[in-house]
């Protein structure tokens, strides 16, 4: 089991550089830089910009540099803690990122337990009571989640809590709140607004999840080593825990690796509706403003995110079924 | 003894020895969408204290469903909608206990399961968990049934690994079933089937799946395990072969029904039912090699649908014009030995209406 | 026609496959599972070649060699055409294997998953005959009507899916598919393992009337030596990647000379109560081929083992006082090994 969790680890170090690479050759793609568009930009005010400036900017950056020293700088840069400087921001990236991230992260994993929990009891319901008014409920509710877009789904959400309970969502705390240190009143405000975008964001994910573990459950319903547990007298919610379920969860923790950036992606939307302060819409401005550093940086996060993701869920199957444990 | 027709004197003497179980007009029914599926469906058996009973048949003819049903392990949507499966523990004096009656997740028949019956099933791949080691399961089976501590019930598991023959039993008992080959993932449901000391083992085509010299083995064990502990067996199996090595009675099953019993003799030397007799003799044998097998024409019907005479009237090379208009009762064909068919008989099993007085 | 002048449709020489074991960080290769380890026969037109044994004994890895599936790791697989050129198919290209393929056809042991689920029993049957002849539905159909006919299916249930027929039914699908190009080698692996016994005799009845009617060659491979005794004209025994014994069927039955045989000839269980036979019941399961044990395979199993087995390995030679047989044991010659024939006659029937 060590050794596959060396092992594990390890095989994520080549995957981050390659990672790396994709992120800095994407990123490099569009024609120009943020210098050039910067230049652009000023002329059409009419600024007249020098040449020798526009060459001290690009030396400064090291854009003047061929693609491949670029990224060397950029990944030697990076194993110092130095993440680059953002051109739209003008603040080093680390910082805008440190503001940003553990909202997202939290809103995240928030996410990923919400969906897993819901997705846990509603699948378990709906699998053990096959054909049941509760499970005709349960799959129209999941169709109606897959089928509805998460913006519109946030609208709705916000107009209800607005309407029923007088409740302003949008951003992750109370006016009062914004700027204060952290306290248990700061805390509860943030859970109760994580509660909109958590449903909104998960939905989706839930409702496939929950036909996902319905599936499996169905399957291992019936196999005969559950049969065989009946037979020998194992009772009832037991033997439905200790064998069946625990089988039907492995490919269900197996989604989690790819549940993370799902989530990440389909935070973006909802958070540009529900103006919360996270990566998502950061990333998308950083990207559309060719402001690199801070696009790379980002996406380097969240990819390491997800490997993380892949490594807990690969981890937690290993726990699960031991057929993978003993294979290396 | 009201539930029992006059045609059925033959099945009644043969109720005469010591019993352990009686299946009595057993329907098991599936419900599903595209209709029911009469797998079971009207069954008759017994099974003698400390003797083998074979049950043999094609697939689709009930027979495991027959086994599952007597301790209502049906996979759904299949349920027991009639009939009884009367289980005497100690002796047919005995009071018995009706198992078709018993609640299906009720406690009563949680105690019953793999203390007094056990069931042993085919594919031991499948029938262990494969996220389990195999010393967990049979330590639960052990403690569902008798207080003992953890430390004593390994012991115990142990012991019974070492009993059906599993060779380093105290490193086994740690092993996940993906780690035994087939033959020793059967004998560890075996042991694990018999943990408890049943006193009736049923074993569903517990050979199936295993190469031949390993099912000597296994079927070596079964046979002096059943002398060693006192049980009764019920033996499930396709396979004319190992039914001629291991049992005393037979009953041959086909659409759901019993179509012949009698005793391992009866079956093999007096065939009398038109299914049976050609059943064995699509049997591939030593001294006509290369020659035509007699075949038996046409195909089992789709699942949904029964035929109004006799079930085997379609593809039996002896059909007469009643056997597709009504349906033959059993007939005593010998001593012990009888038979459904219009050879034997002119009457008629009953309506169902008749047996509105067994439950 | 004598037999020397007969030349084999078939001929293995010395066939091995081995397949790597990688273990470890680096997947490093430390080992190699022998399933196929030096065996060779010779398979003559309109003959029935079967072979037993148990899982894992590499029957199945050796068939895949021979219709170009597995490239074997050594030795040579002959086969001569229709045209009477002999082709080497274990050096054979692509394009070649492709053109001796339509000359050897397999037979699958699962008539449920050996067949496209979405595909009408026309276009299965007439897959073969598009892809190698480019034959569309319309040029075909009368084709796949004549071999349903042949296969014993009613040719108006053509544009019916495999769901609505039966397990036997599937399984004549996939022979009529099989015949579609004339093919001249059938190979069968467990063509009737999934099936009941009525339904096994009916598909083995088809298998012997093919074989008169089309002059086919088969290898048959079964783990029922029932099954295999009934169809086979010559047999071979095979343990872990090894044929230990091969003889014609009824010899082979009747008079083994590899205590392997005569093991698997008393493991099977008799379908009649009044064989009681005198088991040989082997200790243990099959060895592993991956750590396959010093001089003969079989000998920790073996009840007749002596010290010479555990050192030097047994070649396949031809025994003494029988003809065209072959034991690769060291003593085929003095053991005296109990086979079939005194079975069947006390049994009476």
């Amino acid at each position: 089991m060590a050794s596959y969790i060396v092992r594990r680890v390890l095989m994520m170090i080549p995957l981050l550089v390659l990672v790396s690479g994709v992120i800095f050759i994407v990123i490099q793609l569009p024609p120009g830089d943020y210098v050039s568009r910067h230049v652009a930009r000023l002329e059409m005010e009419g600024v007249v910009t020098h040449e020798a400036e526009i060459e001290a900017l690009k030396r400064r950056y090291g854009l003047d540099r061929p693609v491949h020293e670029q990224y060397l700088l950029w990944v030697r840069a990076m194993l110092r803690g130095d993440f680059g400087y953002s051109f739209a921001v003008r603040r080093p990236v680390l910082s805008v990122v440190a503001e940003r991230l553990p909202y997202s992260i939290i809103i995240s994993v928030a996410t990923l337990l919400f969906s897993w929990v819901v997705a846990f009891l509603v699948g378990t319901y709906t699998a053990t009571r096959q054909y049941s008014p509760g499970d005709y409920i349960a799959s129209f509710l999941g169709f109606l989640g897959l089928a509805t877009p998460n913006f519109m789904l946030a609208l709705i959400l916000m107009w209800i809590m607005y309407s029923v309970f007088g409740f302003t969502v949008g951003g992750l705390f109370s006016p009062e709140y914004q700027d204060a240190p952290w306290t248990m009143g700061r805390v509860l405000d943030l859970l109760k607004h994580l509660i909109i975008p958590v449903i909104v964001v998960g939905t989706a994910g839930t409702a496939g999840s929950i036909r996902i573990l319905r599936a499996n459950l169905l399957d291992e319903l019936n196999k005969p080593y559950v049969i065989t547990a009946e037979a020998k007298g194992v009772p009832p919610f037991r033997r439905l825990c200790k064998y069946p379920l625990r089988v039907a969860l492995i490919p269900f923790t197996s989604t989690v690796g790819w549940e993370l950036p799902n989530i990440v992606s389909g935070e973006t939307i909802t958070a540009v509706v529900l103006s919360l302060p996270t990566v998502g819409p950061m990333l998308l401005r950083a990207l559309v403003d060719q402001d690199m550093f801070l696009a790379g940086s980002l996406i380097l996060f969240l990819s390491l995110l997800t490997l993380v993701g892949t490594l807990v869920s690969d981890l937690l199957l290993a726990w699960l079924d031991p057929r993978i444990r003993y294979d290396r | 003894m009201s539930f029992l027709r006059s045609a059925d004197v033959g099945y009644r003497r043969f109720l005469m020895t010591d019993r352990i179980l009686d299946i009595q007009n057993l329907k098991t029914y599936f419900h599903t969408q595209e209709g029911v599926i009469r797998a079971v469906d009207g069954v008759y058996l017994s099974v003698r204290r400390r003797k083998a009973l074979g049950i043999v048949g094609e697939s689709g003819c009930g027979k495991s469903i027959t086994s599952l049903s007597v301790l209502q392990v049906i996979p759904s949507p299949g349920r027991i909608v009639d009939g009884r499966v009367l289980f005497y523990p100690e002796a047919e004096s005995d009071r018995p206990v009706d198992l078709a009656q018993l609640k299906r997740h009720g406690r009563e028949l949680r105690r019953i399961r793999g203390k007094d019956i056990s069931l042993v099933f085919q594919e031991p791949m499948v029938a262990l968990s494969p996220v389990y080691t195999v010393g967990n399961q049979i330590i639960e089976a052990l403690r569902l049934h008798e207080p003992h501590s953890k430390r004593r019930a390994r012991e115990l598991a142990v012991e019974m690994l070492d009993k059906v023959g599993i060779p380093n039993p105290d490193v086994m008992v740690d092993r996940y079933t993906f780690e035994l080959s087939g033959g020793m993932r059967q004998r560890a449901l075996i042991a694990m089937a018999l943990v408890c000391g049943p006193k009736l083992l049923i074993a569903d085509e517990p050979t199936t799946a295993i190469d031949v010299t390993i099912q000597a083995q296994i079927l070596d064990l079964i046979r002096s395990l059943q002398t060693d502990m006192d049980m009764s067996v019920m033996l499930i199996t396709h396979d004319l072969g190992v039914i001629a090595e291991m049992v005393d009675d037979i009953v041959v099953m086909y659409l759901g029904k019993v179509v012949e019993s009698g005793s391992l003799h009866d079956i093999f030397d007096r065939a009398s039912h038109p299914y049976t007799v050609a059943l064995q003799r699509s049997i591939p044998r030593f001294q006509r090699r290369g020659q035509p097998l007699e075949v038996i024409r046409g195909n089992v019907p789709d699942p949904y649908t029964r035929p109004q005479g006799c079930e085997f009237a379609e593809r039996c090379p002896k059909a007469m014009n009643r056997c597709f208009q009504d349906k033959p009762a059993m007939a005593e064909v010998g001593d012990r030995h009888s038979a459904k068919c219009f050879l034997f008989t002119d009457e008629v099993e009953s309506a169902p209406g008749r047996e509105a007085n067994v439950r | 026609m004598s037999d020397n002048v007969r030349q084999p449709m078939l001929e293995l020489i010395n066939l091995r496959k081995y397949f790597p074991v990688k273990k470890g960080f680096f997947r490093r290769h430390v080992a190699d599972v022998k399933a196929v380890d030096g065996v060779s026969f010779s398979l003559y037109e309109g003959e029935t070649f079967g072979l037993v044994g148990e899982s894992g004994c590499g029957k199945t890895t050796l068939i895949k060699n021979i219709v170009g599936a597995l490239r074997p790791t050594s030795g040579q697989i002959l086969f001569t055409d229709a045209g009477g050129q002999t082709h080497d198919i274990a050096r054979a290209d692509r394009e070649r294997i492709e053109a001796i393929r339509r000359d050897i056809q397999m037979i699958f042991q699962d008539p449920f998953s050996s067949l496209n689920p979405r595909m009408t029993v026309q276009d299965i049957i007439g897959e073969p005959l598009l892809v190698n002849e480019g034959k569309g539905r319309r040029a075909s159909r009368a084709r796949v009507a004549e071999l349903m006919e042949l296969v014993g299916l009613n040719p108006e249930l053509l544009r019916r899916y495999p769901h609505a027929f039966s397990g036997g039914q599937r399984q004549r699908i996939g022979i009529a598919r099989a015949l579609a190009l004339d093919p001249k080698l059938l190979l069968a692996d467990e063509p009737t393992s999934a099936l009941d016994v009525s339904v096994q005799a009916q598909i083995l009845n088809l298998f012997m009337r093919l074989q008169r009617e089309l002059n086919l060659s088969y290898i048959f491979i079964s783990h029922d030596l029932t099954v295999v005794q009934h169809i086979s004209d010559r047999a071979a025994v095979m343990y872990v990647g090894h044929i230990v014994e091969t003889a014609e069927t009824e010899r082979l039955y009747v008079s083994p000379k590899h205590p392997y045989t005569e093991a698997l000839l008393s493991a099977v269980p008799y379908p009649h109560p009044d064989v009681k036979k005198k088991k040989v019941v082997l200790k243990g399961g099959a060895a592993d081929p991956q750590l396959l044990p010093a001089g003969c395979p079989f000998h920790p199993r073996c009840p007749y083992v002596e010290a010479l087995c555990s050192t030097r390995f047994p070649s396949l030679e031809e025994v003494t006082e029988s003809q065209q047989h072959w034991s690769a044991c060291h003593y085929a010659d003095s053991l005296s090994l109990r086979g079939l024939d005194t079975l069947e006659e006390s049994a009476g029937s």
